[in-house]
């Protein structure tokens, strides 16, 4: 099946990122012939319209999201974009950033416009060090060539954005830590409510979208809200970038289709299973989403409606493709690792707990695990999800239920054989050659 | 006001708009656990031991961060939120060390206290607790143990938002935070630094002066009124054998919200060296009753000519009985003066906008209320007078020399050695009595510690009184502020 490209409408040629290239394949036309006639609430609306959701990970509607501003307000209003990409698995928001920067920044200030935004931010993960200078480069010619920090074409409105550098937290990817990092505060969250729509950068209303989202929004005003809800699901509308990992022969980004079937994206883009072995297990929406075994996945289709009946969630679209031959435990212990160095130390539940379940499963890998230790784990993760003051601390949780569910008899063989029977290491799964 | 409505365990409850739930629960006496909720600072809602369930809400919410609204329905004793209760206790105990038997916080630490009332449960923590910096001196007044630290941020937020410093902040991420200052800094030059260690509810941030010193079950608390500045800080003197402890604010809304100044408390933990003592009459020691008749008859003798300098260290019950001395005599030359001013070079701050006040005296408003006529004694001619009661230290001595001195006091100074009757006198902490502070707040306090070899100012006014034949007011704090 072929898809609809919107976002990487592109030939990777090495000069995709450049204004001349962006310039050529039609970009910023919709500041020119579309900005003139449209006034900021039709801008809105044709986002509503579409029904694009938040690409970030909780697939809110990004229309809606922007209709939560104060109308009354008399303080200044931030957009920021989310380029925080810290979810294990997710490396979709990288290759918009460092292939086609002028999309982003493009649907950036037709966001500005709609929301009649101060001033925009883009929050780029510390560890981007290649996207940040693409974006920067990006926003320079953006400024140079007159489409940043002039009038737009027949409005008084002024676009205007910053790039700022993350220093590499994953807990900054929630809004209200990456708004306390800009701030040049501790990247840590905030209780909400209130929520950044009423107060946030700043204390002022603000709208926080992800890349994807953003970059999205040029197709949409070009094409209208209608002919972008008309691809995909009723539910689930438009095209996603999705980013694989793990065995499969074609790892990388891809974009398709929302609803597409789950095992024909699995063997025809993604290339299948390497090695010719079979599929074990699949983390559909980046690692904090649960994993899925291959029964629950053979009807599935990509879109949030599907994902979530199947048990699991799109999240950031990050598929990570486990097959036959890994040891979960060991993979399990991996994610509790990084969600234990990752925790930002605010809230009680998330610092003491992430560390407590990595300790366990740690030691149910080493051989050293005792039974009780599986019903210990779902104990702790019952009380640390949901009791924190971000979504880190459900996050940390998702795996560890998943997994525990789903292999429990792998752990049960770990604790009985007192070691792990994979060794205790990742096996490299090569191509037969 | 405007006021809301809520049902908290099937209780209507009504309270002012805006109050947070926690305190609108304690307010109708629903106690909800708490470590980082402090009511006089900005709430953070970290702990997370607040968290109660509200119908409608799906998740459990932090009581200290949510505002009541109306028709709001909530619930603190489920078994659900008992269930998170216990859990938070479990994780903070999970690295916090259980050395109570030497920490100095035992027995008043909330943790203790909380986890015997909501849990009690064993831990099911089976595993390695992170080890932390165990002494960490933020200078020469506070210790830190960062493995007793369950970083409820409160310490931070004091400094933040009280002393407005801005020392303190927590480095690292996760089960490795820790409290800590910026590179060479110290919390000396803060002067609100103690009230750290008063509000930290583990022994994380302990005084040095306190340290090791004694168990704090063995103290007995008295409610005191600080003497340092005209603010009257609330505070609990803590004492054992007669001899002070520590020293600790004492919560007032109207006054200190739960705060005090470092100087203060250190004016009752460090007494002064030069303490007066004894009664002496030209330098030698002599019976306490020869004393009040000698002085009574010199009094009666010379009414004209005879200043009478009041203390700003008097309590209003002191001074009321010293106005029916002086009434009853016709003295005419009253004076006030400062007994203690701002000592810059013990690095003592002049005035703030938080609590510190210029006039370092605690009664300076009760002594203008009792003698509304009485003069500055910068101003008192000298010629005029050949006697002088000078109660108090701090008099200028060119204000008085070349006068019979007469002097109570509870400090040796100049005036004092040049005084041929010498009554040594009480300072607050051994007397009861009331202050009258700058705002003009009236505030009661009572006796800490014993005086030794020296004499309660209001039973030698009571017996200056009855030697001269006249029936006192009272004879007690509670007659005179009865007779009042």
């Amino acid at each position: 099946m072929s898809h609809k490209k919107i976002l990487l409408n592109f030939e990777r040629n090495g000069t995709s990122h450049t204004l001349d290239s962006y310039l050529k394949r039609g970009g910023y036309q919709t500041l020119a012939e579309k900005i003139p006639a449209l006034s900021p609430t039709e801008v809105m609306e044709e986002v509503k319209k579409s029904g694009i959701r938040g690409r970030g990970g909780a697939g809110f509607p990004a229309g809606i999201k922007w209709s939560f501003l104060p109308k009354d307000s008399d303080k200044p209003v931030y957009l920021i974009c989310n380029g925080d990409e810290g979810e294990p698995g997710t490396f979709k928001d990288r290759v918009i950033m460092e292939e086609n920067p002028h999309m982003l920044i493009e649907g950036m200030i037709l966001a500005c416009y709609a929301i009649n935004a101060k001033h925009a931010y883009i929050y780029i993960r510390g560890e981007y060090g290649f996207a940040l200078e693409r974006v920067r480069a990006a926003v320079k010619e953006a400024y140079d060539a007159g489409y940043l920090g002039k009038p737009l074409k027949g409005t008084n409105y002024v676009p205007e954005i910053t790039v700022h550098k993350g220093a590499g937290a994953y807990v900054v990817g929630d809004e209200t830590g990456l708004m306390n990092s800009i701030e040049g505060k501790k990247g840590q969250t905030r209780n909400k409510p209130p929520f950044p729509a009423i107060e946030g950068l700043y204390k002022c209303p603000t709208i926080i979208n992800n890349v994807e989202t953003l970059a999205s929004v040029p197709w949409i005003i070009a094409n209208g809200g209608e002919a972008y809800h008309k691809i995909g699901t009723e539910k689930s509308s438009g095209t996603k970038l999705l980013s694989v990992s793990g065995h499969v022969r074609k790892p990388g980004v891809y974009e398709v289709e929302l609803g597409y079937s789950f095992m024909d994206f699995l063997n025809n883009e993604a290339g299948g299973i390497i090695g010719g072995r079979k599929l074990k297990a699949v983390i559909p929406g980046g690692s904090s989403t649960p994993v899925l075994l291959p029964e629950d996945i053979k009807d599935m289709t990509i879109d949030y409606e599907s994902i979530a009946a199947a048990g699991s969630s799109l999240g950031s679209g990050a598929v990570i493709v486990i097959a036959e031959g890994t040891c979960m435990v060991k993979l399990l212990e991996v994610l509790t690792h990084f969600y234990h160095h990752e925790s930002c130390g605010q809230c009680t539940p998330c610092r003491e707990g992430t560390g407590w379940l990595h300790q366990v499963v740690k030691r149910i890998e080493e051989g050293k695990g005792k039974m009780e230790d599986l019903d210990l784990l779902t104990s702790i993760t019952k009380h640390i999800a949901f009791h924190t003051v971000c979504p880190l601390g459900d996050a940390a949780c998702g795996p560890v239920d998943s997994f525990v569910e789903k292999f429990r008899e792998e752990f049960e063989e770990h604790i009985k054989q007192g070691g792990c029977p994979y060794g205790g290491k990742f096996v490299r799964f090569q191509e037969k050659v | 006001m405007k006021e809301v409505t809520l049902t908290v365990d099937g209780k209507k409850i009504t309270v002012p708009a805006g109050t947070l739930l926690i305190d609108a629960c304690e307010q109708n006496g629903i106690y909800i656990p708490r470590f980082c909720y402090h009511k006089h600072l900005f709430p953070s809602g970290n702990c997370r031991m607040c968290l109660v369930t509200i119908e409608k809400n799906p998740k459990p919410q932090p009581s200290c961060m949510t505002p009541v609204a109306d028709g709001m329905v909530v619930h603190t004793n489920t078994p659900e939120v008992a269930e998170i209760r216990k859990a938070v206790l479990e994780f903070i105990l999970i690295n916090h060390p259980l050395d109570c038997p030497i920490c100095d916080k035992a027995g008043e630490c909330m943790l203790q206290d909380q986890y015997m009332e909501f849990s009690g449960d064993k831990s099911r923590f089976n595993e390695t607790k992170v080890a932390k910096e165990k002494l960490y001196h933020f200078g020469e007044k506070i210790v830190y143990d960062a493995e007793r630290c369950i970083l409820c941020s409160r310490c931070v937020r004091i400094t933040r938002e009280v002393s407005k410093t801005n020392k303190l902040g927590i480095l690292e991420r996760g089960d490795r935070s820790y409290v800590a200052l910026a590179h060479g800094d110290t919390l000396d030059d803060d002067p609100y630094a103690y009230c750290v260690t008063d509000n930290c509810p583990v022994g994380a941030l302990t005084p040095t002066y306190f340290r090791f010193k004694e168990r704090v079950w063995y103290l007995h608390k008295t409610p005191s009124v600080c003497a340092g500045c005209s603010r009257g800080c609330n505070i609990w003197i803590e004492t054992k054998d007669n001899v002070i402890y520590r020293v600790r604010p004492r919560e007032n809304d109207a006054v200190n919200k739960s705060w005090m100044c470092d100087f203060g408390r250190e004016y009752y933990i460090y007494p002064p060296k030069n303490r007066a003592a004894g009664v002496k009459i030209n330098h030698r020691a002599v019976d306490y009753g020869k004393f009040v008749s000698e002085v009574a008859s010199l009094l009666k003798e010379h009414t004209k000519e005879t200043a009478f300098v009041l203390s700003a260290y008097a309590t209003n019950e002191e001074l009321t009985l010293a106005k029916q001395l002086t009434e009853h005599l016709g003295i005419k030359g009253i004076f006030h003066k400062k007994d203690r001013v701002w000592q810059e070079s013990t690095g003592e701050i002049r005035e703030d906008d938080i609590l510190i006040k210029e006039d370092k005296t605690p009664n300076m408003a009760g002594v203008k209320n009792a003698f509304p006529d009485a003069k500055d004694i910068n101003d008192m001619v000298i010629s005029d007078f050949k006697y002088a009661v000078v109660w108090g230290p701090g008099a200028p001595l060119d204000k008085v020399s070349g006068l019979e001195l007469i002097v109570i006091s509870a400090m040796v100074d100049q005036v004092w050695d040049k005084a041929k009757y010498n009554l040594a006198g009480r300072i607050s902490a051994e007397k009861h009595g009331s202050f009258t502070n700058f705002e003009g707040i009236t505030q009661d306090f009572r006796r800490a510690i014993k005086g030794e070899n020296n004499y309660d100012e209001l039973t030698f006014f009571v017996d200056l009184l009855k030697e001269l034949g006249v029936k006192p007011i009272g004879r007690t704090v509670q007659e005179i502020q009865n007779a009042k």
